[in-house]
């Protein structure tokens, strides 16, 4: 995609993802590409007058908001106690032109600004750089806009004193840091909507996931328009989600979902493995692997999962990176109310289902019990799975002797009703710099001759092997093979979105570690990927491409049909969690 | 609630006169019957407010759903979800039925024969307190007065039963809801237009021959699933009153026939075992935008459905309701199975998907008239 801006005035996305090198030579915006705003947009610098009406802790962060707006420079500082190097980073950032190149209108206005995190890099952070960099001096800074919701990441070097690069990316939103989580806390538990709706008054301490992003249909939070979270309510079988918009901060809806009976009353005692531990070997440092005829290197990100990168079999290139972007978690379609879950490592984010043991490499055997190639699996977990509102997902990629390889993740439930439907976005970046990509059309490979999306739909037609789509260059390239049911391993099926991009060195398209890409609630192909692709999708014939493939998983709790769930049985005398992952993921086979 | 149910359709002359209400919104190539309730005159102005109230969470006891909430128009007026959720996050009886051209409908429920009327079948959702789904039992008053309160019904409801000494009433608040859903039409799918026309260009090969495999007696898709709605059977049962309602062989519950316990059909309002399992044959209309499918939401996709039919019933190996519903006693003896090629069966689903009508997802004179939560702003 060229052109990446769309007015906001129209209503419409607009997706402006810009890298720049700190000398400012490299790609900017001219000024005509700058999103101009409307009276929504207007509405949205200044807090709403009914949000004056609260508590004195929304007060109180009004007249922190009312400050900060008559600053030369509209932002609130991160909130979050900050080391020396932090508070060094945050400065150097918001004295870059560039990174604060949106915190006014295009009429000098004011628009509200908050850094929201400052977090040491990680590999992931930092792999679109071309000179090397010390990764230890190297801080992420992320920043939000509230007037044009849009988000601003730097890489400050602490020690040149330096901002590496940075990226805006509009309709996004970076992890909010605990101060936000706790006031939107505070405004669930003491509304009184919610308290008549539990029966009582909740402690703070019982809200679940509020530092998960939501949206709400027909409020501001509508496909996360506003930044809003849901601090979650268990009552029985019951949750209750108060859904509060952190823009206007104010309750804006509840919303009542079923956790199903079947599941434990409190979560597993089993011991976590230290944070500290994960965090320094697998957050910090990129692990090599090489085993069999493949060879990898792969890391825990902070919010992308497991990623993988440099993968070759037979010392040949085959992916450069593939990771988890997302978990879009949805429990209404016509609410459309439900969890923007990222999976990642403790430390580096507020992402609420973190890395919970470190990363494992076991043999993958066929029916007779042979090797056939080897596994690395990750596991993410929230404190209190198995009980309502905390999660459990697994992510894993399959690497077979025979060359083929598989990207597949699974929800292992319980999740926070049991009417979700569940849409993990990976994104998979192929190494191969002179790719075609085609799709079976029921006789003839169809190749693609621009950028686009294809669901897979009952009308979907594959080859007699299974195949749906192919990635070929001049020396051979790959079948994929989307899940059908057919995998063995539980999974009934992906009901998936596949997109093509190109990936060009000049800009970044998710290759560095990316922030929630999508809302967590559409029911169509609106899932993230689609930013990359519209308005103008790029030609992609003989070009280096990166496959998103978004699976839908309906979750189920129905007995005999449990699906995404876990539940809690009686197994010799004791109550067991039994896990129902609903797998999901595609597979490729080489040929040549 | 005291409606006379009177089925205008039986009088011609009496029909064409209700037709002429609904006169620009029905193609004119459709002559079929419509049922309508004579205690419920249809107005452009009552079915104007009842799309507000449509819309309108308030008239949830909690408000947190409203009609919509179970019947979106994105989904062809259903929710996407195996069975609906009511106000408290309770799974409701059933999968959400479509709420296209109900007017056409001699029944309207999935496995109540007793309802012929939006006006009646409002009640379920209102009144339903196992499990709760609006919540209107005991909190009718909280939300009367709710609707009263607000200006803009305050006015409306005045205007609409001018000579009503109280407007305000559950009723009336029935009979303006009744009137928007009679308004829903959906007769722009591409075998609509096939029809209208004669234009067999307009189908593609592939769909024509889905549409023969439809209707032929190989399959016999079109004895249950006939008539404006697909809905419609020409099938009759022992007394020769057409079968509107069938047991597909879904389940057999310990082998005795009987579908879960906690939705077994027709039977729970007969109380004659032979409506065991027994649902109303459900329109094929927008299945693009319907999924998943049956009373239950128990099957995801088409294939899956079109599956259940080849094997001439479903069999279901394991778990709290195994059974092997091919052999359920009271399943319909039309269901016993067809082969069924691969391509043949791509023909059928892209047949079945031309009677999809995405015009109906989209359209302004359905849509949700609070631009924002109405409960907030």
């Amino acid at each position: 995609m060229r052109q990446k801006t769309k007015l906001l005035s129209t209503g419409c996305l607009l997706f402006v993802t810009l890298l720049t090198g700190c000398d400012n030579n490299s790609t900017t915006v001219s000024k005509s590409t700058i999103p101009a705003y409307d009276k929504d947009v207007l509405n949205s610098i200044v807090v709403s007058a009914d949000s004056l009406r609260t508590f004195p802790f929304v007060e109180q962060r009004v007249s922190v908001i009312k400050e900060a707006l008559k600053n030369p420079l509209p932002v609130m500082l991160c909130q979050d106690s900050l080391n020396s190097n932090q508070q060094l980073a945050q400065l150097i950032a918001l004295s870059d032109t560039g990174f604060t190149k949106y915190v006014f209108t295009n009429t000098h206005l004011p628009l509200r600004n908050e850094v929201f995190g400052i977090y040491p890099a990680r590999q992931s952070d930092l792999v679109t750089l071309k000179e090397p960099v010390t990764p230890a001096n190297v801080y992420r800074v992320e920043m939000y806009n509230y007037g044009l919701n849009l988000s601003s990441f730097a890489m400050v070097d602490v020690k040149k004193q330096q901002v590496l690069f940075y990226s805006h990316q509009l309709e996004s939103q970076p992890d909010i840091p605990a101060a936000l989580k706790n006031l939107a806390v505070q405004i669930a538990a003491a509304s009184p909507e919610v308290q008549q709706a539990l029966g009582f008054k909740p402690g703070e301490k019982d809200a679940l996931m509020a530092s998960t992003k939501t949206a709400l249909n027909r409020t501001r939070c509508e496909r996360s328009h506003h930044l809003c979270v849901a601090p979650t309510f268990i009552k029985n079988d019951k949750a209750l989600w108060a859904i509060v918009d952190l823009t206007d901060h104010r309750l804006v809806g509840l919303r009542w979902t079923n956790v199903g009976n079947t599941g434990p009353a409190e979560a597993l005692t089993e011991k976590k493995l230290q944070d500290d531990k994960i965090t320094a070997c697998y957050c910090e440092l990129e692990q090599e692997l090489k085993k069999n005829a493949w060879s990898l290197k792969y890391m825990l990100t902070s919010s992308d999962g497991l990623r993988i990168a440099d993968v070759s079999f037979n010392n040949k290139p085959v992916l450069r990176s593939a990771k988890l972007v997302d978990w879009h978690v949805n429990y209404s379609g016509t609410d459309g109310f439900g969890y923007s879950d990222a999976v990642g490592c403790p430390y580096f984010s507020q992402a609420a289902v973190i890395a919970w043991e470190v990363p494992k490499v076991a043999e993958l055997k066929d029916d007779k019990n042979n090797t056939i190639g080897f596994v690395l699996e990750q596991v993410f977990r929230s404190e209190g799975w198995p009980t309502p509102c905390n999660y459990n997902y697994q992510q894993r990629y399959e690497f077979y002797n025979d060359g083929r390889f598989r990207v597949t993740c699974a929800s292992n439930g319980r999740g926070c009703g049991n009417n979700g439907t569940y849409r993990p976005v990976f994104r998979i970046a192929f190494a191969e710099q002179h790719n075609n990509f085609s799709s079976w059309d029921g006789r003839n490979w169809k190749t693609w001759e621009q950028e686009q999306w294809q669901e897979q739909t009952s009308l979907s037609n594959y080859t007699k092997e299974g195949y749906m789509y192919k990635l070929a260059s001049a020396g051979g390239g790959y079948y994929m093979e989307p899940g059908n049911g057919q995998f063995g391993d539980g999974g009934k099926g992906d009901n998936s979105y596949v997109y093509v991009t190109k990936h060009e060195t000049g800009r970044d398209e998710g290759e560095n570690d990316l922030s929630t890409i999508g809302p967590c609630c559409n029911t169509d192909y609106h899932q993230g990927p689609e930013k990359f692709i519209e308005p103008q999708p790029e030609s992609i014939n003989n070009s280096s491409l990166v496959v998103w493939y978004v699976a839908q998983l309906k979750n189920d709790d129905r007995k005999g049909s449990e699906y995404c769930w876990s539940a809690s049985v009686l197994e010799n005398g004791v109550y067991t969690t039994k896990i129902y992952p609903c797998y999901c993921g595609p597979m490729f086979i080489p040929f040549k | 609630m005291g409606l006379i149910s009177i089925v205008l359709s039986c009088n011609p002359s009496t029909s064409n006169q209700h037709r002429n209400h609904f006169s620009d919104l029905i193609p004119s190539y459709i002559k079929d019957s419509v049922y309508l309730s004579a205690e419920n005159p249809f107005s452009k102005e009552k079915a104007n407010l009842g799309r507000y109230l449509f819309y309108d969470r308030r008239l949830s006891f909690n408000q947190t759903k409203a009609c919509a909430s179970c019947h979106d128009p994105q989904f062809s007026f259903t929710d996407s979800y195996r069975r609906s959720t009511g106000a408290l996050g309770d799974n409701l009886q059933h999968n959400a039925p479509p709420l296209v051209n109900l007017v056409f409908n001699k029944y309207l429920t999935l496995a109540d024969s007793s309802l012929h009327f939006p006006e009646q079948q409002i009640n379920n959702p209102m009144f339903h307190s196992q499990p709760i789904e609006m919540g209107w039992k005991g909190n009718e008053a909280l939300i009367i007065d709710r609707i009263k309160k607000d200006t803009f019904y305050s006015r409306q409801m005045k205007l609409v039963f001018p000579d009503e000494k109280n407007p305000f009433t559950k009723q009336h608040i029935q009979f303006a809801i009744a009137c928007f859903i009679k308004t829903i039409f959906s007769f722009n799918s591409v075998y609509d237009r096939y029809r209208q026309t004669g234009k067999e260009a307009l189908l593609s090969a592939s769909e024509k021959r889905g549409m023969d495999l439809f209707f032929s007696e190989r399959l016999a898709c079109s004895h249950c699933h006939s008539g404006i709605n697909f809905s419609t059977p020409v099938i009759t049962d022992d007394q020769g009153r057409k079968a509107y309602y069938q047991n597909t062989g879904l389940y057999n519950v310990n082998g005795r026939g009987y579908y879960p316990a906690y939705d077994q059909g027709l039977v729970e309002l007969s109380r004659n075992s032979i409506d065991m399992g027994k649902y109303r044959v459900p329109t094929l209309r927008n299945l693009l935008f319907t999924a998943p499918y049956f009373h239950d939401g128990s099957a995801a996709a088409l294939d899956e459905v079109i599956n259940v039919y080849a094997n001439g019933g479903r069999n279901i190996i394991s778990g709290a309701y195994a059974g092997d519903g091919r052999k359920n006693p009271y399943k319909n003896n039309l269901i016993n199975g067809f082969r069924l090629t691969s391509p043949e069966k791509n023909d059928l689903i892209h047949f079945l998907l031309s009677l999809s009508d995405s015009s109906v997802c989209n359209n302004p004179l359905y849509a949700n008239p609070f631009k924002q939560d109405e409960t907030k702003n």
